[in-house]
């Protein structure tokens, strides 16, 4: 309900989580470098190495936890907008990110058998089904999958087989999505959490080295929530909300394995196995015209839609405040605070067109038919036994119990049979008992009443079986309000509005203190009028520490910068200087070795080729034209047509003979 | 001669147990003791050195010189890997410095040439690439001072701990000093890829490759798909001799994959087994980026300021091949060269089915068409659209392409008209199946390319119609039509653009700048040409038309920034803003006396 979009784009929403410093920190004496300040959501982190000056790096985000914050808080404001939006049909992927030992487990998953210490997991399941159970005239079914990526290799944790692996497919009409991927219908929380546990076993299970493989693999566990309702134009729509649980694998790994996804551009570190060799050759290519046949990371195909796609996520940063982990719990907050730019376009995906929730429907309806056909719904009871009889060719009128109390299909199913029978009993009775009848005619008509007795009872299993078929089939289909009974549900739901009023509210409050902040300074002019002298240098000393403040950290701003300056200059002064040496020595060289009149030719012929970045010759004959615009041959000698020798000359000047001519 | 702790086999025992438990044991430590076999293997070590300096009266100096290095080494590994760089710096220092005067004797050059190895990745470990670079290129002139001077095959560093009888044989000393230096060039490519050397980490890439071949430490299936990467990089490099080189070498060791069992051992064949269809795709798809790389370059030297064909340029560029042919050949290829004899003659083989230089006819260009096609075709079969949705795109956009080059190089307008249809016929069904939801940027892609190729099958009738004498009606519907069309699918593209509310944005993202303000661009220019005898209809198409241009230039206004980005597009409009009006005052003039 809170945070609707406004223009259709929205903003990855970014938390940052700290933990208390564990007792082993403490007993090793390190400092706190993490200062939280929960009211503002501002983050500051100081560099224990740093000199005494040095200003500690504040980061902002949506909302900070500090190492007092319960899981509850967490949840509530900003996980439960979430998972409302999920539940009318908005994509929503919630992952935790850090170092290894900073909580990402705790704040997904917690620990189950407190209340007080549960997860975003078990509480999003809570809140999910107390939603559906209070909901009026909705259908739900809900949906868990559960997933492994380990080294690039996909592993269904709720399979048999374990050692198939899955694939990433595309569908032109949905999109990437994991073949063969299986889920589990759900109805109560119960159920889901047997799901997660399942999952939760194969996962140690399934690797010998159970530390090592989790801070190594990322876990997803997907949750699909298909909601039915009657609309206002009187037809049915579908929305289907998809829930990405995700743990991912400790952040130091994934800059130590690095290969994968995005490449840090910092990371100079040089990798050790060849079977690498592969992501240092693609790293070279440039990727706009050529193939590069390294696929992109299974994990950011998967999650394509919940960064910068059709989704709202939410990250939580987790980070340790001790010392030691400084350098880690930066990059978290560097790559957190670059993940608040990423922009999703959420939107509610209305009736598409593969939904579960409509093929259990349709298979329903079918089931339902199936049974009405065979009289076994109340209403129809009569009409189709008629029919029934009527086929059968015996136009003998029975008499039915009136009763349309449709208080069950059991009932229903085994009266209508006990009665077939029945009669069926006595009509063999009566042939018997008839002693007009020939016996050979008795004997037939006998068999026949035997055989339709036994295509009764047929009859009647298949009923039964179809009739379990409808009821598990109904039964997944979860109903608010039926299913459970909930007398307080008004008044929680009330007192969770008010719950998230408050949640809401302070958001906005942490919202406008960080606006605040921002126009301190302006309104401290409009508020200055002192009461007295004191008060005024009060105030005064405190604008002016602030002020300080910022000058201290503007001062280092500039000196990082001319710090940066200098080296810059300093790498452009010794090119310039092997540059002027190069340019000096061809100098020599030319003056030396080259004739002038060469040189200018040369000269002549240059000229800069901007888009190559290059100097180049003109072609000594000029191109362009065809070839009858070569240059012309040069004539000979003065006045004469062609080439003459001496005694030519003399020959044409001594006579006219026609061969000089 | 050793006297302390059992003598000397004792020594090689725990030597040899502070190996195993650093490189097998140490696999299996637990996330909470990360180095706890590391640790204890270290702790081996220490003993092994204070045995060997205990007797060091006793033995020849030179032997215990190695032999300390030797363990020097081993610490300096054993405490790099562990992290602790500065004690790793200072083993392996150590260990450098006492083999400094015998660097280029057997019995040391590979350790002295590993311990410079292990001193590259330290200092890359401590981001100092520069100071990696130096040791790992000191390192290579060893190795090739080593082999021009002696050349046999050197001790390995384990066996100066080793009883004489398990000594190696000259082929494996051979093998291991080999891959020590093949490691030696990887960790060079990826110094230079860091300096930004691209040119020098490819020209080590392929040496490694080369390398890999010759001493079979390789995956055909790896080697093949880091062959294919490679030829990309000569793509992009305009290289065609040396990419077709690389994709040949890569299709012929991989139809070994399966056959011949590598040296390697190999864990996930099934696995590897499974995925052989895709890696052959995949090779495939660099054939098909080489086969419209190749056509592309061509097009760009042959082609005039127009966009078409150069006859001049032409007859000079075939002037110059003649001449060239010979000499070009042989020069660039024996660096290159992949492989031994008989995978040589495989390569070159499958070299001669397609050229390597510029098509510059029809004829020539369409037999590396039809290649490409053929390429296009078995991607496809693995590349499917149900499961592969982008990478089949990606295909057939690139089929798309290579009948867009294609076209470049036919003389018959009819027949280019032909091949444009065929693009056509192949796009429009996959973006009709896409939902635009999920592949939102694929069917922006495919909205530009139909409305361009539409557009340029609408020029192409428009020129043939010109040579008639008169435009018969047949035409003019076609023109008409293939411009409707053309609009069409612009217009599609330019309604992605707008926010779920339907509103056009403002300001224009700076990726669909260009393409956004081409097509308004394009519009604007097919509402002039439609072709209507209707003078009212005529003033309309006009007045569409001004809308458009008038747009493109207000943007332009708007945004100053923008401009650049279509600058001829907005002085053609400029243009046409100041000359439409005029035209139309014309039209109506002309329209008015007959009403």
């Amino acid at each position: 309900m809170a945070g609707k979009p406004r223009s259709g784009c929205e903003a990855l929403r970014v938390v940052a989580r700290c933990r208390p410093m564990s007792r082993r920190e403490e007993a090793a004496g390190y400092e706190r470098v993490l200062e939280l300040d929960v009211k503002l959501g501002q983050v500051s982190i100081r560099n224990p190495r740093a000199a005494p000056g040095e200003l500690p790096k504040t980061f902002t985000f949506d909302a900070v936890y500090d190492a007092s914050s319960k899981q509850a808080d967490l949840y509530d404001e900003t996980v439960r907008p979430l998972i409302d939006s999920v539940l009318q049909g908005f994509n929503g992927t919630v992952f935790a990110y850090g170092q290894t030992g900073t909580g990402k487990t705790y704040t997904m998953q917690g620990a189950w058998a407190e209340p007080e210490k549960r997860g975003i997991i078990p509480s999003a399941f809570e809140h999910i089904f107390t939603h559906i159970s209070r909901s009026q005239n909705q259908q739900y079914l809900v949906r868990a999958s559960y997933l492994e990526i380990y080294q690039e290799e996909i592993r269904d944790l709720l399979a048999k087989d374990q050692s198939k692996k899955l694939e990433l497919k595309e569908n032109p009409e949905t999109g990437v999505y994991i073949k063969d991927l299986s889920s589990f219908v759900t109805k109560n929380v119960k159920e889901i959490e047997h799901v997660m546990n399942l999952g939760s076993q194969t996962r140690s299970v399934g690797s010998t080295n159970m530390n090592e493989h989790s801070s190594r693999s990322h876990a997803i566990f997907l949750i699909t929530i298909e909601c039915s309702e009657t609309g206002p134009d009187g037809e049915e729509h579908i929305r289907v909300g998809k829930l990405n649980l995700v743990d991912l694998a400790g952040s130091e790994r994934q800059s130590k394995m690095g290969a994968h996804g995005e490449r840090p551009k910092e990371a100079s570190k040089i990798n050790l196995s060849l079977s690498a060799l592969g992501n240092v050759i693609s790293a070279l290519v440039d990727g706009r015209s050529t193939h590069i046949p390294y696929r992109d990371s299974k994990l950011t195909r998967l999650l394509q839609d919940s960064l910068g796609g059709n989704a709202k996520t939410i990250m939580v940063a987790t980070l340790g405040p001790a010392s030691h982990s400084y350098d880690e719990s930066l990059s978290t907050l560097r790559f957190a605070n670059r993940a608040k730019n990423i922009k999703n376009k959420p939107r509610v995906n209305e009736d598409p067109k593969d939904t579960l929730l409509r093929e259990f429907q349709e298979e329903i309806v079918r089931l339902k038919a199936q049974l009405e056909r065979r009289g076994m719904l109340g209403k129809k009871r009569r009409r189709s036994s008629r029919r029934k009889k009527a086929m059968d060719g015996e136009g003998a009128v029975e008499n039915e119990g009136e009763d349309d109390n449709e208080d069950g299909l059991e009932k229903n199913m085994e009266n209508y049979l006990k009665e077939q029978k029945e009669r069926l009993e006595e009509e063999k009775a009566a042939i018997q008992d008839d002693h007009s009848l020939v016996s050979e005619e008795k004997q037939k008509l006998l068999q026949e009443k035997e055989k339709m007795i036994e295509d009764l009872r047929k009859e009647q299993e298949a009923t039964e079986l179809l009739a379990i078929k409808y009821k598990a089939m109904e039964s997944k289909l979860l109903i608010g309000g039926r299913t459970i009974v909930d007398h307080t549900n008004e008044q929680q739901k009330m007192l969770e509005l008010k719950r998230q009023e408050i949640n809401e509210q302070k958001r906005r409050e942490r919202e406008m203190q960080q606006e605040m902040l921002l126009r301190d300074e302006e309104t401290m002019e409009l508020r200055e009028t002192y009461t007295s002298l004191q008060q005024e240098v009060e105030i005064k000393t405190k604008k002016l520490k602030k002020l300080y403040a910022k000058l201290q950290a503007v001062k280092a701003e500039i000196q990082d910068q001319h710090d940066e300056y200098i080296r810059v200059r300093q790498d452009l002064e010794e090119a310039q200087n092997e540059q002027t040496r190069e340019l000096k020595l061809k100098y020599l060289i030319i003056e030396n070795f080259i004739p002038p009149e060469e040189k200018n030719k040369i000269m002549n012929r240059l000229y800069f080729d901007g888009d190559e970045d290059q100097w180049k010759f003109q072609p000594l004959v000029p191109t362009g034209g065809n070839s009858s615009q070569m240059k012309r041959r040069p004539t000979s000698a003065v006045g004469y047509k062609r080439p003459i020798s001496q005694y030519a000359r003399v020959a044409m000047a001594r006579r006219a003979h026609p061969r000089f001519r | 001669k050793m006297a302390a702790g059992g003598g000397w086999p004792a020594v090689c025992g725990k030597f040899r147990a502070a190996r195993t438990l650093s490189a097998v044991e140490s696999l299996k430590d637990p996330e909470t003791e990360p180095y706890r076999s590391k640790y204890s293997a270290r702790a081996l070590l220490q003993e092994v050195k204070q045995l060997l300096s205990a007797a060091e009266e006793g033995g020849e100096e030179r032997v215990l010189a190695v032999r300390q290095a030797v363990l020097e080494y081993e610490l300096g590994v054993n405490h790099t890997d562990t992290e602790e760089l500065s004690a790793g710096d200072e083993h392996l220092q150590r260990c450098t410095q006492l083999l400094e005067p015998h660097r280029l004797s057997p019995d040391c050059v590979s350790l002295y040439i590993q311990a410079q190895n292990n001193l590259g990745i330290l200092w890359s470990e401590r981001d100092d690439i520069e100071t990696a670079q130096t040791y790992l290129e000191s390192a290579e002139a060893l190795y090739n001072q080593y082999m021009k001077e002696d050349g046999n095959p050197p001790l390995d560093p384990s066996e100066h701990f080793m009883p004489e009888e398990e000594k190696l044989t000259d082929q494996e000393r051979s093998k291991r000093f080999e891959k020590a230096y093949t490691h030696t060039l990887y960790y060079l490519a990826q110094v230079y890829q860091h300096l930004d050397m691209i040119e020098k980490a490819a020209q080590y890439c392929h040496t490694t490759l080369k390398r890999q071949l010759e001493y079979c430490g390789y995956y055909p299936v790896e080697w093949a798909r880091n062959a294919a990467t490679l030829s990309q990089y000569y793509l992009s490099k305009e290289c065609f001799m040396e990419a077709r080189h690389c994709l040949a070498a890569a299709s012929v060791i991989f139809s070994q994959a399966g056959n011949v069992p590598s040296a390697e051992d190999i864990d996930e064949t099934e696995q590897e087994q499974h995925d052989l269809p895709e890696r052959k795709a995949e090779i495939a798809r660099c054939w098909i980026k080489y086969c419209l790389n190749l056509l592309q370059s061509a097009r760009k030297l042959l082609e005039d300021n127009i966009g078409e064909l150069d006859p001049d340029r032409q007859l000079e560029l075939k002037a110059q091949r003649k001449k060239e042919e010979d000499e070009k050949e042989k020069g660039r290829k024996k660096a290159v060269l992949f492989g031994t004899s008989d995978i040589c003659d495989s390569v070159l083989a499958m070299e001669e089915k397609v050229s390597s230089v510029y098509p510059l006819d029809f004829q020539e260009a369409r037999e590396i068409f039809l290649v490409g096609q053929n390429y296009v075709q078995e991607a496809k079969e693995f590349f499917q659209v149900d499961g592969y949705v982008t990478d089949h795109i990606e295909i057939v956009q690139d089929h798309s392409a290579l009948f867009k080059v294609l076209a470049f190089f036919e003389e018959d307008y009819e027949r280019r008209c032909k091949m444009h249809k065929r693009r056509i016929d192949m796009l429009e069904p996959i973006y009709a199946d896409l939902n635009p939801q999920y592949y939102l940027l694929i069917c922006r892609q495919l909205q530009c390319e139909l409305a361009d190729t539409y557009y340029e099958m609408m020029d192409l009738k428009v020129a043939i119609g010109n040579r008639l004498e008169k435009l018969d009606s047949h035409t003019v519907k076609k023109i008409n039509s293939l411009a409707q069309f053309a609009i069409k699918y612009y217009e599609l593209f330019l309604d992605s653009l707008r926010n779920p509310d339907k509103v056009f944005p403002e300001k224009l993202e700076e990726d669909v700048l260009r393409p956004a303000m081409v097509a308004k661009f394009h519009i604007a220019r097919l509402y002039g040409k439609l072709i209507t005898s209707d003078s009212k209809k005529q003033l309309e198409n006009m007045q569409t038309s001004l809308e458009y241009y008038t747009f493109l230039v207000d943007y332009c206004e708007k945004y100053p920034d923008a401009a650049p980005a279509v600058e001829t597009e907005l002085e053609l409009s400029k243009e046409m803003v100041t000359l439409l009006p005029a035209s139309m005052e014309r039209l109506r003039a002309k329209l008015s006396p007959c009403v």
